[in-house]
């Protein structure tokens, strides 16, 4: 696929767009909508990575990878940080505990699967913005 | 890896601009080319060897 910074941007701001107004517009979220979200941003999202030019998209790859070590090495402290003490406790006790293994807590509940990809995601994408704007500093991308 | 392409830029009297739009890159990337920040890909350098019309070795050498 061929450069085309306007076709960038339309992919990324449909992809932003779409994901805002489903997430307002929609409330609760079903299960089949959520899905329905994540493949149609998930598609603009490669659409507008493959409308960069290879010299762009190698500054994003390493930015990705930066983030990825930010959201590692920071991110993962914003949890524990911010959380409430009774939400700790509460994930505290879905670890494995071979002597109050009851079935009830074989299966975490999903809404600690979502914070948990929430949250790495959200920081990644902060660290990814934070690597560009280092780099932006240090000269070494466009 | 150096290499020599504003010197054949300014041969041919193109802005980055120009260039950019003859590789299908964003201008930006011919600047970070150019200036040593990136360096292309095989069929990147070969298609700007082919606009400039002279060897792959004309325009890229190592350090």
């Amino acid at each position: 696929m061929t450069y085309s910074r306007k076709r960038y941007w339309l992919a990324l701001g449909a992809a932003l767009a779409v994901t805002a107004a489903l997430t307002l517009i929609s409330q609760p979220h079903p299960a089949v909508m959520m899905m329905v979200v994540v493949a149609v941003c998930g598609a603009l999202g490669f659409l507008a990575y493959f409308s960069l030019d290879e010299i762009q998209r190698q500054n994003e790859m390493r930015a990705w990878y930066y983030g990825g070590l930010l959201a590692s090495l920071f991110g993962l402290m914003l949890l524990p940080l911010l959380m409430s003490n009774a939400m700790l406790e509460a994930m505290a006790g879905l670890l494995p505990n071979a002597s109050r293994m009851a079935p009830d807590m074989l299966h975490s509940p999903r809404i600690y699967f979502c914070i948990g990809l929430a949250v790495t995601l959200v920081v990644q994408a902060i660290g990814h913005f934070i690597a560009h704007a280092v780099f932006k500093v240090a000269g070494r991308a466009h | 890896m150096k290499n020599r392409i504003k010197v054949l830029r300014a041969e041919k009297n193109w802005s980055q601009a120009e260039l950019a739009e003859k590789l299908y890159v964003a201008r930006q990337s011919v600047n970070a080319i150019e200036t040593g920040k990136a360096d292309p890909s095989l069929p990147l350098g070969m298609r700007i060897a082919k606009v400039f019309g002279v060897k792959v070795e004309d325009v890229f050498s190592d350090d």
